[in-house]
């Protein structure tokens, strides 16, 4: 039933790991929100990648699951979220994070 | 290095490649184009995984809908052209590159040493039901060991499946004429022998009129389309063995001469109390019927074989009224559906409307409120009156500020009390 040993979990989790890390370095460096958005987005794909090697590995169907539920969780959070940028752009021009800064710390 | 792991790291390149352009690129609009390129090759990756359904969902509802969200906003907003300001903060990403250098290093020794391709799928426990085909026999109650597996089941009458774990077991049937639920430690069973349960299967304890039949089966994927496993028990004391045997409707009694052309032999030679070998068939309507010597002991019945149904056919005889012997026999049949194939379809939709329902609920009706949520945000008198409330707080906060200033200058001598707050 559960096919493919030719390919070990660790190669998925770790391209993961990768692509993760890529993701955080993204929200991280990039200014354009809308470029942030992708980033985090890039995030729950590699989370994704995570949750379905290890579902495969133990052969419980949960994980892809929670992969679904994550599907979900972010074509929400990019609904309200795109529709904060319109928001802030009509008022301010502009969607660069450096040039919002109303709460200074 | 096998062709599969060689198509692996090409595709996994592809998606580093794409995140790393993604990340790089000036323009939006050219970085949405590589995130997408990004999730097709993660859905590739959820195909060679075993989950062709989520690979589906990937491309239509993240590369598809989500990314067509993105796309609509960037050119809404004509973000392509929106060039970075240098950033304040120039330390962060240095420091982000840092951070994640040391983060995956970490990560690969963890994922290295931590021996996660160690880990074993777990075993689905064994499950039990009890049938009762003894004639002539009052209702029984089945025990394994202390722990009552059934209630009460009656003849010709099957129980449920119940979960129970994998183990040895001492087998104990009793028959309660009286109603009364029998005590396992004072009551003397009727029945009783060890049985061992194992993992991945699901076992039908037949008890006949002496004795008891335990018949194991796999209820786990039938690979092969369109097709029924079927096992077949002779529960019908003292006879010679049986055939049992599938007939052509076109020709239901046919001459001796032939039929070889028109009977087929699913189980042959089945002595009292054995049940055949599991075997698959073609799923489809057939017309079943057994024989002892070549003789019919039973009507042909009708046999509907579902595809991807495990059928437990069992032969017992038939009771008359009030239970007296009619000399006659019957058959049962318990067609129980196997486990879907992981992760398709039928996989998720099954474990979706049945573990996972208040999940799934909860998540509709979060995106119901983010639905009506993004209408609110996007409204033209939010954004006016949120823009109206950022001019007052803004000249209050100068206002007071000035106060603050100009108390301060009063007291002391400083020349400036902030420079982050004037904004």
């Amino acid at each position: 039933m559960m096919g493919n040993p030719s390919i070990p979990i660790e190669y998925f989790v770790i391209l993961s790991a990768v692509l993760f890390v890529m993701g955080v370095l993204g929200v991280l460096v990039r200014r354009n929100a809308i470029m942030i958005f992708m980033s985090v987005e890039l995030m729950l794909n590699a989370a994704n990648l995570a949750l379905v090697a290890f579902s495969r590995q133990w052969g419980d169907v949960s994980g892809h699951l929670f992969v679904f539920f994550v599907m979900t969780v972010a074509a929400a959070e990019v609904a309200v979220g795109l529709a904060l940028i319109v928001a802030i752009f009509r008022q301010k021009q502009s969607i660069d994070i450096d040039e919002l800064h109303q709460m200074q710390g | 290095m096998t062709l599969e792991l060689i198509i692996f790291l090409i595709v996994a390149a592809v998606a580093i490649f794409a995140a790393a352009f993604m990340l790089v690129s000036r323009n939006a609009v050219h970085s949405a184009l590589f995130l997408v390129t990004n999730m097709i090759c993660l859905a590739f990756m959820y195909l060679v995984l075993n989950a062709p359904f989520l690979a589906m969902v990937q491309i239509t509802v993240y590369a598809g809908a989500i990314m067509v969200l993105f796309m609509f906003v960037i050119m809404l907003l004509g973000a392509e052209k929106l060039g970075e300001t240098p950033t304040r903060y120039k330390w962060l990403p240095i420091a982000g590159v840092g951070l994640a250098t040391l983060f995956l290093v970490t990560a690969y020794f963890a994922i290295a040493q931590g021996n996660v391709g160690a880990l074993k799928p777990i075993a689905k426990s064994p499950r039990v039901r009890v049938v009762h085909v003894g004639q002539g026999v009052p209702p029984v109650t089945v025990y394994l060991n202390n722990d009552r597996v059934t209630d009460s089941v009656g003849y010709g009458a099957a129980s449920g499946f119940r979960e129970v774990r994998a183990g040895d077991y001492n087998l104990l049937v009793f028959a309660s004429t009286n109603g009364l639920t029998p005590d396992p430690t004072k009551d003397s069973p009727a029945l009783a022998q060890p049985i061992s349960l194992r993992a991945e299967t699901a076992t039908t304890i037949i008890a006949t009129a002496d004795r008891l039949i335990v018949v194991p089966e796999d209820l786990n994927t039938i690979d092969a389309v369109q097709t029924v496993r079927y096992t077949v028990v002779n529960a019908l004391p003292a006879n010679p063995p049986i055939n049992f045997i599938s007939i052509d409707p076109a020709n239901p009694n046919p001459a001796p001469e032939d039929r070889a052309k028109y009977i087929t032999i699913l189980a042959p030679a089945l002595p009292y109390g054995e049940f055949s070998r599991t075997t698959t068939l073609p799923a489809g309507k057939y017309k079943v019927a057994w024989e002892i010597n070549n003789q019919r002991v039973n009507a042909p019945a009708d046999l509907d074989a579902r595809e991807n149904t495990s059928q437990l056919i069992i032969l017992y005889p038939e009771a008359g009224p009030a239970g007296s012997p009619t000399g006659r026999s019957t058959e049962l049949v318990l067609a129980d559906r196997t486990t879907s194939a992981f992760g398709g379809p039928n996989n998720i939709g099954e474990t979706l409307f049945t573990t996972y329902l208040l999940p799934f609920e909860l998540v509709s009706l979060l995106l119901l409120v983010a639905m009506v949520g993004a209408i609110i945000l996007t409204r033209e008198e939010t954004v006016k009156r949120e823009r109206k409330r950022v001019v007052v707080s803004n000249s209050a906060g100068v206002r007071r500020l000035n106060q603050v200033s100009a108390s301060a200058m009063s007291l002391t001598e400083h020349k400036k009390p902030s420079e982050g707050a004037a904004d």
